[in-house]
């Protein structure tokens, strides 16, 4: 599988999450494991519900519902942060490369599981994630029944300044956007790339800061010079 | 803004490294170049108005290996840029690069 395969199910699936005939990230209940401690385990993603024998079963019930109900709704919400953040243009869609390597936060990851099987093992450059941390293992009374691991988090690399990205296309007309405030972000992904490759989260952050104040001019000039145009197009 | 208007100082000095460079450029080898003389959040702005004035044009090249960004432009002066360069050595004109 190529990554332009990749990334046409990426936005298929994208497509049609807006269409409203996927459904993101929605957990599932993991088999009950019974232990010699009549414990039941209700793992969720990557949390485990952990209730003893006191518990009553509908309140079991209930609170996994509750915790089923939190992660949907965190995941759409981390699913549009990245529709938000990610760019339109073919160069903009998430990209596969060494960056995967690198460790980012909740709401930079995505689930290619919900894009289509057999991601993972086919591209020998993604690198799933490190699984987070199982409370099976600290469970005293976890037993001797495998739990099924996690599902597998696959870090997609966000392209940075995506919201100024966006706003400046939204102000600016294009021919302005492309000679004054493009090449700025293309610069700023050269160099934000760079720093993941070396993983210099500092040095990153410190791109995406100084490549905002660096736009700043292009835009306010841009903004400007479409202003005066408009103004002498208009016989002023 | 009239395509036959004079370069100002700043922009000659962004022809001359310009001229030194005649693969063409990117906006950083133009900043490095320049020894910070020109600004990284000018430098586009500089550029941007050579090319309104004809003087300098961007170059369609395909992307570097392993790089999938925005569309990154090289600049290269345009023969009409020579010859401004041409002429302003020819009077005399200084403008220095760097440490001057």
């Amino acid at each position: 599988m190529t990554k332009s395969e990749i990334e046409e199910r990426i936005q298929r699936a994208l497509r049609e999450k807006r269409q409203g005939t996927t459904h993101v990230n929605t957990p599932y209940l993991y088999p009950t494991v019974e232990t010699p401690a009549n414990t039941y385990f209700f793992p969720q993603s990557s949390n485990i519900v952990v209730a003893s024998e006191t518990s009553s079963l509908s309140k079991l019930v209930a609170e996994t519902r509750e915790q089923m109900r939190k992660e949907q709704r965190a995941a759409k919400t981390t699913f549009n942060n990245i529709e938000r953040n990610f760019y339109v243009r073919d160069w903009s869609l998430p990209t596969v490369s060494e960056s995967f390597h690198h460790q980012l936060s909740a709401d930079q990851q995505i689930d290619l599981s919900e894009v289509g099987s057999g991601v993972h093992d086919q591209l020998p450059l993604l690198k799933a994630a490190e699984p987070p941390m199982s409370n099976a293992s600290s469970a005293p009374a976890a037993g001797n029944a495998p739990l099924p691991p996690p599902p597998e988090a696959v870090v997609v690399q966000r392209a940075p300044a995506a919201q100024l990205h966006h706003l400046a296309k939204r102000i600016l007309e294009p021919e302005v956007y492309q000679r004054y405030v493009e090449p700025h972000l293309a610069d700023m992904w050269l160099q934000y790339n760079e720093a993941l490759r070396r993983r210099d989260d500092r040095e990153a952050r410190r791109v995406v800061l100084r490549g905002y104040f660096e736009v700043l001019k292009p835009l306010l000039y841009g903004a400007l010079r479409m202003i005066v145009r408009w103004w002498m197009r208009a016989g002023g | 803004m009239s395509r036959n208007e004079w370069p100002t100082p700043t922009e000659m000095m962004v022809m001359r490294i310009l001229q030194g460079k005649p693969r063409g450029a990117y906006g950083l080898e133009i900043v490095a170049a320049s020894n910070e003389r020109v600004k990284r959040g000018s430098v586009y702005v500089l550029l941007g108005r050579l090319e309104e004035k004809g003087f300098v044009r961007v170059l369609k090249t395909r992307p570097e290996p392993g790089y999938d960004g925005p569309p990154r432009p090289q600049y290269q002066l345009t023969a009409e840029g020579t010859r401004v360069m041409t002429a302003a050595e020819a009077i005399g004109m200084s403008f220095s690069v760097g440490h001057a």
